[in-house]
């Protein structure tokens, strides 16, 4: 374990432009992006003054209003059920979260692609990893170590730094609403549900993981054995696959099975904002996966012991 | 200081590496060819050979960094199936600029601290006060000495059993050479340590082996220790008039001088050379020209 800590920490250490300053950057142009949209354009993204006031509605089965005009907010929700007016609030608020949160996770996304498919390559090319391979640390550890990495570290030091945006954005918009001579505590507060937010983006992370575990394993595997570029070993065999499919069966089967069961899902549990996702329907998916995952491991791991230099 | 020779006088030296028949071939390119080689508790074995011998794939199979056929022994381990086990007690460099750019001295000493249980950290830093060499600097802004001597003051300050070393003075300038010998010495080695070492310069670490051993093509050429050299190998130089009858005592070397031409011998009577001249042992660079080159002059009658 304490073995664990030091090769995360020593990935950070090799990559701190991607893992620290990059993100650092992010927060400081997003931040600098709300702030213009908040002084000159009256808005933060979909947040503006005009959807967030509302008068009283008719509807009388709305239990859940807000009302500005006379600087007297009437908030009441005991009755749990939800008004469209207390939706379209809740839902204007957390697009905003949301966008935020995108532009974190994209570039994450960016970020652990390159560094999968870059880390067991260059230390090959600087020939270090023989520095590497003079200490009593197994391949397997360094293997799985950098795994986590990209599957779990790096997308939660974004996540991390998408939330103090979010925070950020969240005073912003009561403070938005305070200058509007509006009670941001009525406002505003009662649309956030931050902890819930947070936590489902959480729990996204393991999610997603969990569906690109393979492609993940896959992206390893090719940093392992490329000798000049990881990214052509990658796409290549995938691409050469599909195509001699298509060409001699005239069938899709191949991209199919993988977009449906390794991405499609994925992509629909960050674009629904949801880790409601029953994994029982999926298992033998992820049993697969997880068994195509140890086989493309124990690839790499071989190919760190025994065809880890570039030039033989 | 340590003597070398209190280590090589031991009278039941325990063989810490032991390899039988090791081979190895990159396709059909037959690179080591059944080798056999043992080495003991408290030696210092020069591994010399020329550019492709097969020097560094030895060291290699040693530690577990290349699949052979044969068998290997170090320490009692397999180095393929226990290498992070064997790796506590033995120490390699590879080469001089393996260490990684990016990395800060301080970052390197505290990731060896942390994975290595034989690591000494405040002898690390206290062999790196007395160089020029800063902790918060990145390897990339050091030298290719100061590199070596921060590989080295992190070698150092492993407690292993033997330390391996790959042409570890390569492209460095004799003053480092010298002082990367003299810390090796003086600093690291004891009765209870065991050096390997590969280089070029076999002039320089001379002084420095108890053992010696030639690979050239793949297999082994000579394999002594430093002390049988002066019984096993002689030099002796000869006027023109005496060529032909040092010529006939079939010496494995011969080379012209001003004046004359120095003769190599093995495994010779000293008595039957006397006629000839006085004798020396061959300096191990002369002896390794003689035992890489014998067509020159070797043989002859």
């Amino acid at each position: 374990m304490n073995n664990y800590l030091t090769l995360i920490n020593r990935e950070f250490r090799e990559h701190r432009n991607a893992f620290v300053i990059t993100p650092l950057v992010m927060m400081a142009l997003v931040t600098a992006a709300m702030l213009f949209a908040l002084t000159f354009m009256g808005s933060i993204g979909d947040f503006s003054y005009e959807k967030i006031t509302h008068t009283q509605s008719d509807n009388t089965e709305s239990h859940v209003s807000i009302q500005f005009d006379n600087n007297t907010s009437v908030m009441n929700n005991e009755n749990k059920t939800m008004s469209s007016q207390y939706y379209d609030n809740q839902k204007i608020i957390d697009n905003g979260l949301y966008a935020i949160h995108s532009t974190f996770i994209v570039t994450a996304f960016f970020v652990v692609l390159f560094y999968l498919l870059g880390t067991l390559f260059n230390d090959r090319k600087d020939r270090s990893i023989l520095f590497w391979k003079s200490m009593p640390v197994s391949e397997l550890q360094t293997v799985t170590a950098k795994l986590f990495v990209g599957l779990i570290a790096i997308p939660l030091t974004y996540t991390l730094a998408s939330w103090s945006i979010q925070l950020l954005y969240s005073i912003a918009a009561m403070v938005f609403a305070s200058n509007l001579e509006h009670d941001p505590w009525l406002a505003i507060w009662p649309f956030l549900d931050l902890p819930r937010t947070f936590a489902t983006q959480f729990g996204l992370i393991f999610i997603v993981g969990l569906w690109v575990l393979p492609l993940s394993a896959w992206l390893l595997t090719a940093s392992a054995l490329a000798k000049r570029s990881p990214f052509l070993v990658a796409i290549v065999p995938i691409v050469a696959l599909i195509m001699v499919e298509r060409l001699i069966f005239g069938t899709d089967y191949f991209i199919d099975w993988v977009g449906k069961n390794f991405a499609i899902e994925s992509l629909t549990a960050l674009a629904s904002r949801s880790v409601e996702i029953d994994v029982s329907n999926y298992l033998a998916t992820v049993i697969f996966g997880i068994v195509i995952t140890h086989f493309l491991l124990t690839i790499t791991v071989w190919l760190r012991n025994h065809r880890f230099e570039i030039d033989t | 200081m340590y003597s070398k020779t209190d280590s090589a006088t031991q009278a039941t030296p325990t063989i810490l590496v032991n390899a039988h028949g090791l081979t190895k071939k990159y396709g059909k390119h037959l690179v080591l060819d059944n080798i056999d080689l043992q080495i003991a508790k408290g030696r210092i074995v020069g591994l010399i050979g020329p550019n492709g011998a097969g020097k560094t794939t030895v060291l290699k199979a040693l530690l577990g960094l290349t699949s052979f056929q044969g068998d290997i022994s170090v320490l009692g381990m397999d180095p393929v199936k226990q290498r992070t086990e064997l790796l506590q007690q033995v120490c390699f460099i590879a080469d001089t600029a393996i260490l990684p750019r990016w990395l800060k001295v301080s970052e390197a000493l505290e990731y060896v601290d942390k994975v290595h249980p034989q690591f000494d950290l405040s002898k690390a830093r206290q062999t790196l006060s007395t160089t020029s060499i800063g902790l918060s600097q990145r390897i990339s802004q050091l030298s290719k000495g100061m590199v070596t001597q921060l590989h080295l003051a992190l070698v150092m300050a492993i407690d292993a059993k033997i330390l391996v070393l790959d042409e570890p003075t390569l492209g460095l300038d004799i003053l480092y050479r010298k002082q990367f010998y003299s810390s090796l010495l003086n600093d690291y080695f004891n009765r209870d340590r065991t050096i390997i070492i590969t280089t070029h310069q076999v002039e320089e670490i001379e002084a420095l082996l108890t053992d010696l051993i030639f690979i050239h093509h793949g297999r082994l050429v000579l394999n002594c220790e430093m002390d049988a050299l002066e019984s096993n190998f002689f030099e002796i130089e000869t006027t023109p008039e005496k060529v032909d009858e040092a010529r006939a005592l079939q010496p494995i070397s011969e080379r012209s001088t001003l004046g004359g031409s120095v003769f190599i011998y093995e495994n010779i009577a000293k008595e039957k050379l006397a006629a000839l001249g006085p004798s020396r042992t061959p300096s191990v660079a002369d002896l390794f020209v003689a035992k890489m080159q014998p067509s020159q002059g070797a043989g002859h009658e």
